[in-house]
């Protein structure tokens, strides 16, 4: 995190307090978060939650329904099977993966959003909102940011960056792109003039390799298998903007399918590469994009 | 498994621990500085190596255990590493400030704080 402003060191420690707060009530990791309590009463009683849980499944339910599954929350059956990084190259077997994606549904995430409660109805079933936590966090933190008074910051959440104004020097904040299959070089560096967030998903990030095949962490929840057609696919926008995607839903469906849904998104710009390293951008991106071909 | 906050916290050591305070924010890059890496350890630096072309083997105890780090060629990557889940070894090389690599269980950091060819600020 890069902070310029008067009063910096008391707004940066305001917004990691509000990302640890945050990251107690969202995280898989934490036992005690309300998503692992969801997972653990599913099957049983509904479970109360605070504002920002019910925001996050919201806008995670909403999500899914936009993208006819392809983000989907309830992946965690298949994310805990797979267990990428935690079991050794463990890749399981079809029966496995059949068994865990028939407890991945959305639609059947009972929200209720009078009494401010969530219910998973079958046992084994479980919530993985990690693909937009991230955001969610990083949005509030830069929130905070701005209201003690911070024009110029950049927050590096690990594939998702957030900026606020311009570098100090006044020019615009500039963003690498990582290369997905060579770590030490840069696919592409986007001149932050018209965006201040930028979301990317890459399948570099957590992975294994076993008889050729690489494995990573994001799942197509309609095969319950790491996906295939992307390495990378990064969305720019700008904050505020009405209608968005989980930038994950692009591995899953591909470029092509994305480009057909991202026309619907007239706000969103990206940037995808491909399995063979091949990059390709929205046409918005042009001029504040540099590619390395 | 490394998450956000542990991401932003240890980008907000090495901060710290580099400039001593986090007002004013530290510019990572000096303009026409010497490209170099910076390795700290749960937040503190305990070494810093130029990235000159060099080939470097650093062994760096960490707080549960050892990384190993190999310069050469104006990258740096951690070749080698006592930890359970070798997600620092995946990491691979880099080269580009203001990349790092993150040992999370032996709270190892390399950071590389210029590099000669860098002129992004933030790398994902």
């Amino acid at each position: 995190m890069t902070v310029y402003g008067a009063d910096a060191e008391t707004a940066v420690k305001l917004a990691v307090e509000e990302m640890t707060r945050l990251e107690l009530l969202l995280s898989n990791y934490n036992a005690d978060s309300e998503i692992s309590k969801i997972n653990r009463n599913a099957g049983g009683t509904a479970v109360g939650i605070s504002l920002e849980t019910e925001q996050v499944l919201e806008k995670a339910l909403r999500y899914a329904e936009l993208t006819n599954g392809a983000f989907d929350p309830t992946i965690g059956p298949i994310v805990e099977l797979w267990g990428i990084g935690k079991k050794n190259n463990f890749v399981p077997d079809e029966s496995q993966i059949k068994a865990a994606l028939s407890l991945v549904d959305y639609r059947r995430v009972e929200l209720d959003k009078v009494k401010h409660n969530v219910r998973l109805p079958l046992k084994g079933m479980s919530l993985d909102v990690g693909g937009i936590a991230k955001g969610f966090i990083l949005d509030r933190m830069t929130e905070i940011l701005k209201q003690k008074g911070i024009t110029s910051a950049l927050i590096n959440g690990g594939g998702d960056i957030r900026t606020i104004g311009k570098k100090h020097d006044g020019s615009p904040w500039r963003i690498g792109l990582q290369n997905p299959r060579k770590t030490d070089a840069i696919a592409a560096k986007i001149s932050m003039m018209k965006w201040n967030a930028v979301d990317t998903s890459g399948d570099y990030q957590r992975f294994f390799e076993r008889d050729g095949m690489r494995y990573h962490h994001i799942f197509d929840p309609a095969t319950g298998k790491p996906t295939q057609t992307l390495t990378s696919a990064s969305l720019i926008y700008s904050e505020g903007v009405v209608d968005l995607l989980p930038s994950n839903v692009l591995l899953v469906i591909g470029k092509e399918k994305s480009l057909r849904l991202l026309a619907k998104f007239s706000e969103l710009e990206a940037i995808f590469v491909d399995v063979k390293g091949a990059i390709s951008f929205t046409p918005g991106l042009n001029g504040n994009i540099e590619v390395d071909r | 498994m490394i998450t956000l906050a542990d991401r932003i916290l240890i980008g907000i050591l090495v901060i710290a621990a580099l400039s001593g305070i986090i007002y004013p924010a530290f510019e990572f890059r000096a303009e026409g500085g010497v490209a170099q890496v910076i390795i700290s350890v749960d937040g503190k630096v305990v070494r810093t190596a130029k990235l000159d072309g060099h080939h470097e083997v650093i062994r760096v105890e960490g707080t549960d255990g050892y990384d190993v780090v190999e310069i050469f060629d104006n990258k740096v990557r951690i070749v080698e590493a006592d930890c359970p889940d070798k997600l620092c070894l995946k990491q691979g090389w880099i080269a580009w400030a203001p990349q790092q690599l993150v040992c999370l269980p032996n709270r190892v950091v390399v950071k590389i704080i210029n590099s000669l060819k860098s002129d992004v600020d933030a790398v994902i």
